[in-house]
């Protein structure tokens, strides 16, 4: 599932945990994020603006994003497994 | 050796390349030839149409800039061909660049360092050997 949150809703502010558990294996834009320091994925909670299952999808939500916060960010909620060999040798 | 032109009136050298994925051939796409950039770039929706994902990728990477911080991957692509060569099995970083440049990805230093070349600025050409093993 895909979508973008209008920017005139109210939106709940999410730990990472949270966003995990709402949005698993999509592409996330959040704004708003508390930022611990500027060095590392660390954060108390934030807006997610935008959830994408593509992330390609999820470029444009973020040039909407940076047009009205001045804090934004797009993450992974996924797990990468590697590489699935396309072509099986018996 | 192989030879590609550029435009030497741009502002940036762009050269054509392709990519191949799981759904198969990709269109034409405009690179620029960054030999500042450690990685080969290539912008998400290039590879999101050609069926790549992260979750095949082999690591996630972050950006940082002004604005934010940005998440994007790293993938092996299936075969990569550019400035008169081709790759298969090469690493691509996915990620985004900004708006408005009109380019689908970075020639970096990971596609650049197999060969040796020569940037021709005034011809618009550029040489490209193979590297003598």
């Amino acid at each position: 599932m895909s979508d973008v949150l209008p920017l005139s809703s109210p939106r709940e502010r999410m730990s990472w945990g949270e966003i995990c558990q709402h949005f698993p294996g999509e592409w996330v834009v959040l704004v708003d994020a508390d930022w611990v320091d500027d060095h590392n994925f660390e954060f108390g909670t934030a807006h997610v603006f935008a959830h994408r299952s593509r992330r390609g999808e999820a470029t444009k939500d973020m040039g909407a994003a940076c047009r009205s916060f001045e804090n934004v960010g797009c993450f992974f909620t996924g797990r990468i497994r590697g590489a699935i060999p396309r072509l099986v040798v018996p | 050796m192989r030879i590609t032109r550029f435009d030497p009136t741009s502002d940036l050298i762009i050269v054509p390349g392709q990519i191949w994925g799981p759904r198969g051939e990709g269109p034409r796409l405009d690179l620029v030839l960054d030999t500042g950039a450690a990685e080969t770039v290539v912008i998400p929706e290039v590879l999101d149409a050609l069926g790549y994902s992260a979750r095949e990728g082999d690591a996630i990477t972050v950006m940082r800039s002004a604005v934010g911080c940005e998440q994007g991957y790293l993938i092996r692509i299936a075969r990569f061909a550019c400035l008169g060569f081709q790759l298969s099995d090469f690493q691509v970083h996915a990620h985004d660049l900004p708006e408005g440049w009109g380019i689908h990805g970075l020639i970096g230093l990971s596609f650049l360092r197999q060969f040796n070349y020569e940037i021709r600025s005034i011809e618009g050409r550029l040489l490209v050997d193979r590297a003598a093993a």
